[in-house]
């Protein structure tokens, strides 16, 4: 019964990617037309990895013509590097102790070891913002929410607390917060009671800052591990980057689409 | 829905009164709470005093959702002009009832709200002075909680009682 | 006289009123350590980043399925018509109710914003299982009620088959959707197997009758009412047809899963390798829950011995909470397959056994569920007439 709930899930999961491809391909059309001369070009290497141009008014929704994500080059993320993941917590105020298992982590460096040829890669695990998130179709009450952008969200004012989209994340980017908070930045509220998870820098992003702590972090660090942009803009770096050297997702079986890829997995 | 109090007209305008009432009793108390910032509310500040939970509420779907972060109602631009430090210096907390202005008015009219819970009662200045503080004592800035919420209200409540 | 008649219980009993306040102790407890851990958060308990659902969770979904079980003996007289199950049907449907209502109270109370309880009612997201369930368990109090009703009211008599009908395809679904909650969780390789649904059926058969037998020999016995070993026999061997579907269910559910390869860690994990897991599994599911319970009701000596049933019943109970247990907390334990094949490390517990240690406020709360369901009962025989005079039998043969 299970697998017959799974195979109609992933089913699903296929129909739906399908009209999604055909919308995201006409919306990416007239967005490029539109556009073609603002969006961000390539810029010389290590100066500026993100777009610059598709910053939005403050007072304009967001639209589905953008789709955020982030392609992190494993061959270049070394592994007793932790810059993403400070800059992570100094931006959104995570002060994870270390060796808790109650604290959240939006980010986390996983080292994987291949058993067989003692190979070993460092790189960096969060949101994957699944452009299919099991996360969003869990959740009872629709807290997590996919925006139009692609990002993927917890509204706190609606999460329950009931952590089923924990259960759900093939990735484990989710978090509870297990206790009273103390000195939240203003920019990135959450408390006790809530599942919160990596927003992708949304604050900055809306701002029209268009970019992410981490990857920040990660170019400063003389990295340039994680390259932030449009997936949907054909000429961002992101975009070109994945067609010259393709990116996997992790858990492709799934069928989730994630917006955050890996180079040289 | 959660978070802010939806109350009907009729109850509106009692608690309109009773705001009106509470600012003279604070005014003829000694008003504790700084003054804001700018001299201009963003709306009529009668009309906000009755109100405001609904600009809120209203801004705070739109930019939780569609991502629109118009300055003019969001919570962190109240809370920027509003909480202003007193001449000491010091930025008063939500858990202060008397210099607190969400506080002040909310204690008066018995109103619970959970935003700061989550969301920050102060500017950001003042919040990253006090992490600066914590990472120079080499304690976690979420630390001020992690000894136990009760004891804390315990606290807060012994403190209020002390400087009164 | 050997008619059937149905009546409250003397609830003026000092007995009764003990049995009340103590129930409604272990409620109250319950509910302040709740409290408790709402307002510290969850910090407290043994649930964490890694073990997300603890054992609140066990307690609930325990009561859930074997509350859609307590129904079955009503079912059995009203779907497939055997009359002499008849007499035991009120009970059942009451049971029901409040077996369901002790569940839903421990997964409510044991939210990280248990204030919210609201938004859970009103903002529903139709793509959820979680949400399709509230409606189940919501529409099953409803068509409960109204079979209750039914067999209760000389008026609604006529349609107390339908309703039963109703109520019986309203409890498979139910279940089923409580299976689904852990179906939906295609990532974890311990919930990705054919298996679980159906399985989760046959618990709720087993859990609700063990509960509902010893609901049954209480309330007789506390009230001495005559009570005959012809209905404590027919109950007993549908027990230990039930005990031995789990046991054969649970063999299938393993050997499926050990077909497939990419299962073999986790059966390993489960099966051999993995400590509290791999003992609550062979000791308390299998053996406490399974073997020993099954040979307590089919030995030709404790044919109508009734501390045999007693214990028998007992011992589903506690297996069942076990078998839940290695279910929810152990397939939470093992480690999310994130890179098939790969050693995998992380500050975030990745690639390791999670740990979990479950808090007093988590038991506490969980045992408080039990009482409520019973205190429900109590109640409910105390001022409604759901309870036969007699089931001598006298009467139940009479019946048939
Ligand atoms: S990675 Fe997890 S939390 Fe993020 S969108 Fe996908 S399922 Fe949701
Ligand atoms: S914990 Fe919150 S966001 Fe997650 S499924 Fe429950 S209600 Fe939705």
């Amino acid at each position: 019964m299970n697998n017959v709930v799974t195979k109609a899930y992933k089913l699903l999961r296929k129909s739906e990617q399908a009209t999604d491809t055909q919308q995201t391909d006409q919306s990416k059309r007239s967005f490029i037309g539109g556009l073609v001369g603002a969006s961000g070009l390539a810029v010389a290497p290590g100066v500026m990895l993100y777009e610059t141009a598709s910053a939005k008014p403050a007072d304009q929704a967001v639209t589905n013509q953008v789709r955020w994500g982030m392609l992190v080059n494993v061959n270049q993320c070394t592994e007793d590097c932790n810059a993403c993941v400070t800059a992570c917590n100094d931006e959104h105020g995570l002060w994870p102790e270390e060796g808790s298992s109650t604290d959240s982590q939006w980010i986390r460096k996983l080292t994987v070891k291949d058993p067989t040829t003692e190979n070993t890669k460092s790189f960096p695990v969060m949101c994957q913002h699944c452009e299919h998130p099991p996360c969003v179709d869990v959740c009872p009450t629709g807290a997590s929410f996919k925006r139009e952008d692609g990002i993927v969200l917890v509204n706190m004012h609606t999460c329950i607390g009931c952590r089923y989209c924990m259960m759900a994340c093939p990735y484990k980017a989710r978090s509870f917060v297990h206790e009273v908070l103390e000195n939240q930045l203003p920019s990135t509220p959450r408390g006790k009671g809530c599942v919160d998870s990596c927003n992708m820098c949304v604050h900055k992003i809306d701002a029209g800052e268009n970019t992410t702590a981490c990857a920040q972090a990660c170019e400063k660090d003389g990295h340039q591990a994680i390259v932030f942009g449009d997936l949907n803009d054909s000429q961002s770096e992101i975009s070109k980057r994945l067609k010259d050297f393709g990116g996997t997702q992790i858990r492709a079986d799934l069928g989730l689409n994630t917006g955050v890829r890996y180079q040289g997995l | 829905m959660m978070g802010v109090i939806r109350i009907n007209i009729v109850s509106n305008v009692l608690i309109g009164l009773l705001l009106m009432l509470a600012s003279t009793t604070l005014i003829a108390d000694g008003n504790k709470v700084p003054a804001p910032k700018g001299d201009q509310c963003v709306e009529d500040p009668t009309w906000m005093r009755t109100n405001h939970f609904e600009t809120v509420l209203h801004q705070r779907d739109e930019t939780v959702l569609h991502g629109i972060r118009t300055q003019k109602h969001s919570l962190k631009n109240c809370i920027d002009c509003h909480i202003t430090p007193n001449e000491n210096g010091e930025y008063a907390r939500y858990s202060n009832s008397e210099e607190h202005f969400c506080a002040s008015c909310h204690t008066f009219a018995a109103v619970s709200v959970d935003c700061f819970q989550c969301h920050a009662d102060r500017p950001e200045s003042a919040v990253r002075e006090a992490i600066k503080q914590h990472t120079a004592n080499g304690t976690n800035p979420h630390q001020d909680m992690k000894a136990s919420a009760s004891e804390l209200i315990l606290k807060s409540s012994l403190l209020s009682a002390q400087s009164k | 006289m050997d008619f059937l008649r149905y009546s409250t219980i003397e609830a003026r009993s000092s007995k009764f009123w003990m049995l009340l306040i103590g129930l409604a102790l272990i409620v109250l407890i319950g509910v302040l350590s709740a409290h408790h851990v709402e307002v510290e958060g969850h910090v407290i308990t043994g649930m964490n980043n890694q073990i997300v659902w603890g054992l609140p969770h066990v307690f609930a979904i325990f009561l859930i399925v074997a509350a859609s079980g307590a129904l079955n003996v009503a079912s059995i007289a009203s779907v497939f018509g055997k009359v002499e199950y008849k007499p035991l049907a009120r009970l059942s449907a009451l049971l029901a109710i409040a077996l369901l209502a002790g569940g839903l109270a421990v997964l409510v109370l044991d939210l990280g914003r248990p204030d919210r309880l609201i938004v859970a009612m009103t903002k529903y997201n139709f793509k959820s299982i979680f949400a399709w369930n509230i409606i189940l368990y919501t529409g099953f109090f409803a068509i409960v009620g109204i079979y209750i009703w039914s067999m209760m009211d000389n008026a609604m008599q006529k349609y107390s088959k339908k309703a039963g009908l109703f109520a019986f395809i309203w409890r498979l679904i139910l279940t089923t959707g409580t299976g689904s909650i852990f179906g939906f969780l295609v990532a974890r390789s311990a919930y990705d197997t054919a298996m679980l649904a159906p399985m989760f059926i046959i618990m709720s058969f087993a859990f609700g009758l063990a509960f509902y037998i010893l609901v049954l020999l209480a309330s007789y016995t506390w009230t001495q009412r005559p009570l005959g070993d012809y209905v404590l026999n027919r109950l007993r061997n549908l027990l230990g047809v039930f005990i031995a579907s789990i046991l054969y269910f649970v063999a299938v559910y393993h050997a499926t899963n050990l077909y497939a390869t990419e299962h073999h860690a986790v059966e390993y994990f489960l099966l051999v390798d993995g400590g509290i897991y791999t003992s609550l599994f062979w000791v308390g599911q299998v053996l406490i829950g399974g073997i020993i319970p099954l040979a307590l009701v089919y030995m030709p000596q404790t044919k109508n011995c009734r501390k045999t049933l007693i214990a028998a019943c007992a011992m589903v109970i506690l297996g069942g909470i076990a078998q839940l247990y290695v279910i929810i907390v152990g397939g939470q334990a093992f480690p999310l397959e994130m890179f098939p094949g790969m050693e995998v490390s992380s500050s975030f517990f990745d690639g390791v056994v999670a740990q979990y240690y479950p808090s007093i406020w988590e038991l506490l709360l969980g045992l408080a569920g039990i009482a409520i369901a019973l205190l429900i009962v109590t109640v409910g025989v105390a001022i409604l007439d759901f309870l036969p005079d007699s089931l001598s039998d006298k009467i139940v043969e009479a019946k048939k």
